[in-house]
């Protein structure tokens, strides 16, 4: 194979969603033997274009050459059956049938219909030696840890001839060790040829690895160089842009009481894991705190809300020292109020009306000896409604048939219900609309300004600096940084969670 | 070819096949023990239980459940379940005593009977892959259907067979042993076969085990769901030929247990009903555990409900049995 | 068909998917009819024969109206008993509107007021629920109508049903004789009963009351019926019970076990709750090629225990309770009721225990019925009213 040869290039993408361009005049292309890693921020495309060149999606505009050849990828099978594989984030495998079989998934050796597991076995020893990666072919997937099951996958990609591996934030779950495995495998890859895009969120990876980056913003491609010959700093900045400020901080007057709540010396072995990890949120105050996916964040913010009684350290709750809470029950009891990403499936109950929702959280001060005063109970949920801006018809209304911003509202209004003392939220806007996302960050402006603390978990970079009065960023495990006041910008912020400290100064 | 990359470590405390015949075996090993104990604490509990007629008597009581059992292991390892078999086996009865009353050959009213069980297994499979409606409630609805055509077919009442060669399958070999206790170890080793060594097989462990891979991977998943169902659904209606062959006669009573201890005995001989896991022989112990237990008590004139109490604790105990398996195995979440 | 059995109703809402009518079934058919064309092809031959409406009235005058409730308008058995009331309605010349319970608790309240709104005379009221007696009794006792249950006791009604106690009690009378005629004693005879724990304690007293009668005339162990209950299973040394939850399937599976426990050599008396479980249980007694050493008598006088009857050799007695004609007895029992007559706490279905001998007196080839035995003393009112010399079937009650 030529080192020339071009794989896949695209002419003009474009996806669009109603009248949201996602995706806009992608012109990429990609040589047998190359490694490409994209980057960019959360929404800015990489996702969209990826599922594009993988079948998942089909584009709106342009048009797609592999080979020189215009194509049309019809599905991921389609994709595949072009030399195009992806690896997802959830792998697709089968548990409880060995690594071989996985591997010939489908397409195990056999005779009038007749196979065995040795057979397939063996044939799948053959062709990791085909390819060049020693497997443990007879042993089970379950058994097999997460990284090795993500080199399964592709290995099963190579058997059908892959040429081209997309692989959606493969280290995300990954430690270090094992990260240095997969790029290792994907080096040995890319010297017989197969073309690798890989999306990613590290910049030390983009680094060690691809032979070019290309970065999305926007759903526009506005950068595509090699790493040598650009610094992580010239990257964040086509990350970011022009920086388009949506909603403006205003700086509040912080009491310099004790903290309402403090975490101390919080660590997880495990991935993600947590190393040494203590911070304090104060009356008036929100905290936010920064980190791509795996650097731990998100593990506080669960733990805030019960649900990793496995961390090691301490809680301090305004000056009494006390465990990390061991079931969500004990978060409610301390007066924390956790409000989950997933809020469909964590947060609402979508076929519930509004007013059951709004209530879920206090359902025992609407009600007297188990029987629920449904009359205190519509007038708790108006109030409610009414001033979180809840666009609805009627309460009786199931919260699944509300849009996406209202839910979160509805969420937040819930959570809000039960007058708490320390609110956490995790990626409080991912998946709404601008108008709802301007409404949210002005309410946590205002709950803060009311005296409350707030802690804010984002990989929304554009928040997490705009809305925190002040912003610890995390990477691994740690807090790596904080930035506060006016001195914070978003591209210190992703410098210091892409693992590039360089040149940011520290508050 | 470039330098070969050891990806995969070597397991550190056994060597793979004996972990792969540890987790394939484990269950097996621990419901045959379960069996064997069983076996050994009936035979000092009553002298009437270990001799040749009963274990021909066990055998005799096991068939139907057997013979469902098997549908019900290809339905459970494919990731779904069949409840409607204890619908279909009562229309295979009352069919099969209807059609042979009405002078046809038993040979021909055994091939009809199979194919209205078919028939079901397509309906099933459509309903729970095209309208995409969980097995538990399509099954159910089918359920529902099946038990009221029966009933409807039969009036309601038993039909007896008119012509007593119609239960053929009942009629004995040398030693006593039923036409239809051989036919259910046809089955089973035909069942172990495909599950085993066929590539239908392997695909039910696939799409059990994950079906949307086993989409990817380029299987017609859609197609062999249907296929489980119709397997599932024809082997229902044998059992009911079966049954209806016992009594010589069709009734719409028959059966009523068949999805409950069909899906306990598969459970028992190790699947687990997320699919992916389980076969024939574990199954064949289920069923035998199951119809051991309940044969055993009798003889030691334990009254029924005693005995109900007892199939569920076994029930229990197996499944969470199995929970240690997994954890013995070290599953990596 | 089986006209007659002796059933209690809780036996049937035991079993699963019964509920469906059959018009319900033949929509459901109907719309998977490309799908399963063998199945539509096969309920096209069994024919539409389908009237399962909530309430059908006939007639046109007569000097009384009732109101009918019957249990279930699906299933062989309740559909013959239900059109034997509407004829012998139409033979008495009562007028009568017939509702269908459907084995419902809901139903058959509903249909409890639909019924008094009509301001009928009398209310006929089959219903297979237990425990909403005490609701009917009030609808009718608010709107004073009298009513008669059937089957199932209504507190403050009148009630008809079968006793069977006397079925069993009897049907051993019969069939012992013919076990000592052959030599069989207590010492070599095993008495093997079938209950059906599901059904509940009135119905299993047939069984109950088989074995201590057995017991008596044979010089058994003698126990108390009431010491036998769902939980017993040995009853003596020479008593066995099994529980064959009044289905073919599992009396043929509990008796297959039994017999293990019965040596080889002893002679057994067979008897159940119903024809269904006798029919199972006799086929594991022919399997373990026992059946010469056997005797067995069977309950409900359906056309395939007749056939028994007349053919098999050890199949010496048939218990019939005549259901299909129960409608005669009950529109009699109405009028009397209007005709303030004394009437008793239980007015008993009429019974016999068929012999070889009997079984050509009372049945026709088909297993229609062609006699009905003489009536109880304490039924002879019933023949007062006249209504029953219309029929012209009853035997000692010949149409004047």
């Amino acid at each position: 194979m030529s080192d020339t040869s071009l794989l896949i290039e695209t002419i003009d993408l474009g996806k669009r969603y109603g009248q949201h361009q996602v995706l806009q005049g992608v012109n990429f292309e990609l040589h047998a033997g190359e490694s490409v890693a994209v980057i960019g921020e959360n929404g800015a495309g990489k996702s969209t274009f990826a599922k594009i060149v993988t079948g998942v999606i089909r584009p709106d505009e342009g048009s797609i050459l592999l080979d020189g050849q215009p194509a049309t990828l019809r599905s991921p099978r389609d994709a595949l059956r072009q030399g195009i594989a992806f690896i997802p984030q959830e792998l697709a495998y089968v548990p409880y049938l060995t690594v071989g079989e996985n591997v010939l998934l489908g397409q195990w050796p056999s005779t009038v219909g007749f196979t065995s597991t040795a057979r397939t076995v063996r044939r799948a020893r053959e062709e990791c030696e085909r390819i060049g990666i020693a497997l443990d072919v007879d042993r089970l997937m379950v058994s097999l840890k997460l990284a090795d099951r993500q080199i399964v996958e592709i290995v099963k990609a190579l058997t059908r001839r892959a040429r081209m591996i997309v692989l959606d934030e493969p280290t995300a779950s990954l430690s270090e060790a094992e990260s240095s495995g997969l790029f290792e495998i994907l080096g040995q890859l890319t010297k017989t040829g197969v073309g690798v895009i890989y999306i990613s969120h590290r910049m030390d990876e983009v680094y060690r690895f691809s032979d070019r980056v290309d970065v999305f913003r926007n759903g526009v491609l506005v950068a595509s160089v090699p790493p040598s010959q650009t610094t992580p700093n010239d990257l964040i900045a086509h990350m970011l842009g022009q920086e388009k400020e949506e909603f403006h901080h205003h700086a509040r007057a912080m009491a310099a009481e004790q903290p309402v709540v403090e975490l101390r010396n919080w660590t997880r072995p495990g991935i993600p894991k947590l190393a040494d990890v203590s911070l304090s949120v104060g009356r008036s105050e929100i905290v936010g705190i920064y980190g791509v996916r795996g650097s731990g964040a998100e593990l506080v913010a669960e733990g805030l809300g019960g649900r990793h009684p496995e961390i090691s350290g301490s809680l301090v709750i305004e000056g009494r020292p006390g465990r990390i809470f061991p079931s969500p029950l004990a978060a409610r009891r301390a007066n924390i109020s956790y409000v989950p990403p997933e809020r469909k499936r964590d947060g609402l109950v979508l076929m519930l009306p509004i007013q059951a929702n709004l209530s879920l959280l206090i359902i025992r001060q609407l009600s007297r000896l188990g029987l629920l005063k449904t009359r205190a109970e519509r007038a708790s949920a108006a109030g409610l409604a009414q001033r979180f801006d809840v666009r609805f018809r009627r309460l009786s209304q199931a919260v699944g048939q509300l849009s996406g911003g209202n839910q979160q509202k509805i969420l937040l209004a819930s959570r809000m219900a039960a007058q708490p003392r320390l609110l956490v939220l995790q990626e409080p806007t991912r998946g709404v609309d601008v108008g709802a996302r301007v409404g949210i960050h002005t309410f946590l402006t205002e709950i803060a300004d009311q005296g409350r603390a707030v802690l804010l978990i984002t990989s929304d970079v554009e928040e997490a600096v705009n809305v925190s009065d002040r912003l610890l960023i995390m990477r691994d495990g740690s807090v790596v940084g904080e930035l506060s006041g006016s001195t914070k910008t978003q591209a210190d912020a992703i410098a210091l969670a892409a693992g590039r400290a360089g040149d940011v100064t520290a508050a | 070819m470039s330098r070969v990359i050891e990806a995969v470590p070597m397991p550190r405390r056994w060597s793979t096949a004996r972990e792969n015949a540890l987790q394939a075996g484990l269950q097996l090993i621990g419901i045959g023990a379960v069996y064997v104990i069983i076996v050994i604490f009936f035979s000092f509990a009553t002298e009437h239980f270990f001799t040749y007629s009963n274990g021909i008597n066990v055998l005799t009581n096991v068939t139907v459940i057997g013979i469902v059992a098997i549908g019900q292991t290809i339905a459970i390892i494919s990731g779904g379940f069949d409840l409607s078999v204890s619908g279909v086996v009562p229309l295979g009865a009352v069919s099969f005593a209807i059609l042979t009353n009405a002078g046809w050959p038993v040979t021909l009213a055994i091939m009809m009977v199979l194919l209205i069980g078919a028939s079901v297994g397509v309906v099933n499979g459509l309903v729970v892959t095209i309208v995409g409606i969980n097995p538990l409630i399509a099954t159910l609805g089918t359920l529902s259907i099946t038990s009221g055509l029966a009933y409807t077919l039969s009036k309601g009442v038993t039909i007896p067979f008119q012509n007593r060669g119609a239960g053929v399958l009942a009629d004995k070999t040398a030693g006593g042993i039923s036409y239809y206790v051989l036919l259910l170890l046809f089955l089973s080793i035909v069942g172990f076969v495909m599950l085993r060594y066929t590539v239908f097989g392997r695909m039910l462990y696939a799409i059990g085990g994950n079906r949307e891979a086993s989409r990817l991977a380029g299987m017609r998943v859609n197609l062999v769901t249907v296929l489980v169902y119709v397997t599932c659904s024809a082997l229902a209606a044998l059992a009911g030929v079966v049954v209806a062959s016992q009594l010589l006669a069709g009734s719409a009573t028959v059966g009523s247990q068949a999805a409950l201890q069909s899906i306990a005995a598969v459970i028992l001989g190790g699947a687990a009903l997320t699919g992916g896991v389980g076969g024939i022989p574990g199954t064949l112990i289920g069923v035998l555990v199951l119809g051991t237990v309940s044969n055993g008590m009798a003889l030691m004139q334990v009254p029924a409900f005693y005995q109900q109490i007892a199939t569920g604790s076994i029930l229990l105990l197996a499944v969470a049995f199995g929970r240690l398996r997994n954890i013995l195995v070290g599953e990596q979440s | 068909m089986d006209a007659e059995t002796n059933q209690n109703i809780r036996v049937l809402v035991d079993s699963t998917g019964r509920r469906l009518s059959r018009r319900e079934v033949l929509r459901l058919a109907a719309g998977f009819g490309l799908s399963m064309p063998v199945i539509a092809g096969l309920l096209a031959a069994c024919g539409g024969d389908d009237d399962d409406g909530a309430a059908g009235e006939n007639g046109d005058g007569g000097e009384y109206f009732f109101a009918f409730a019957n249990v279930l308008e699906s299933g062989e058995l309740f559909v013959q008993f239900g059109d034997g009331v509407i004829e012998a309605a139409e033979v008495a010349g009562v007028r009568v509107k017939r509702y269908n319970n459907n084995l419902d608790a809901e139903t058959t309240l509903s249909n409890a007021r639909l019924m008094v709104q009509d301001q009928p005379d009398l209310i006929l009221e089959y219903n297979g629920v237990e425990g909403i007696g005490e609701s009917l009794r009030q609808i009718f006792d608010d709107a004073n109508i009298p009513f008669i249950a059937i089957n199932v006791p209504i507190p403050g009604g009148h009630w008809f049903n079968l006793v069977n106690r006397e079925i069993g009690a009897d049907t051993a009378r019969v069939v012992v004789p013919i076990a000592q005629e052959m030599g069989w004693t207590a010492a070599d005879t095993t008495v093997l009963i079938v209950q059906g724990s599901t059904a509940g304690v009135e119905v299993n007293d047939c069984v109950r009351y088989f074995y201590v009668t057995a017991a008596e005339m044979m010089g058994m162990e003698e126990v108390a019926p009431e010491s036998i209950t769902a939980e017993t299973t040995r009853i003596s040394d020479t008593g066995l019970q099994v529980d064959g939850l009044a289905t073919l399937e599992e009396s043929y599976t509990a008796v297959n076990n039994a017999l293990q426990t019965i040596p080889e050599d002893r002679h057994i008396l067979l008897y159940t709750i119903n024809d269904d479980s006798t029919i199972g249980a006799w086929r594991a007694v022919t399997e373990a090629q026992r059946d010469a050493n056997t005797l067995v008598a069977g309950l409900g006088g359906s056309v395939a225990a007749l056939q028994e009857l007349r053919n098999n050799p050890q199949w010496v007695a048939e218990g019939s309770i005549f259901t299909t004609n129960w409608g005669q007895y009950l529109i009699a029992m109405g009028i009397a009721v209007m005709e303030d007559m004394e009437i008793p706490e239980l007015t008993k279905s009429p019974q016999v225990i068929l012999t070889k001998e009997t079984v050509d007196t009372y049945y026709d080839a088909d297993g229609h019925v062609k006699l009905l035995p003489p009536l109880v003393p304490e039924n002879e009112y019933l023949a007062e009213t006249g209504v029953l010399q219309k029929f012209n079937n009853i035997e000692g009650l010949e149409s004047s």
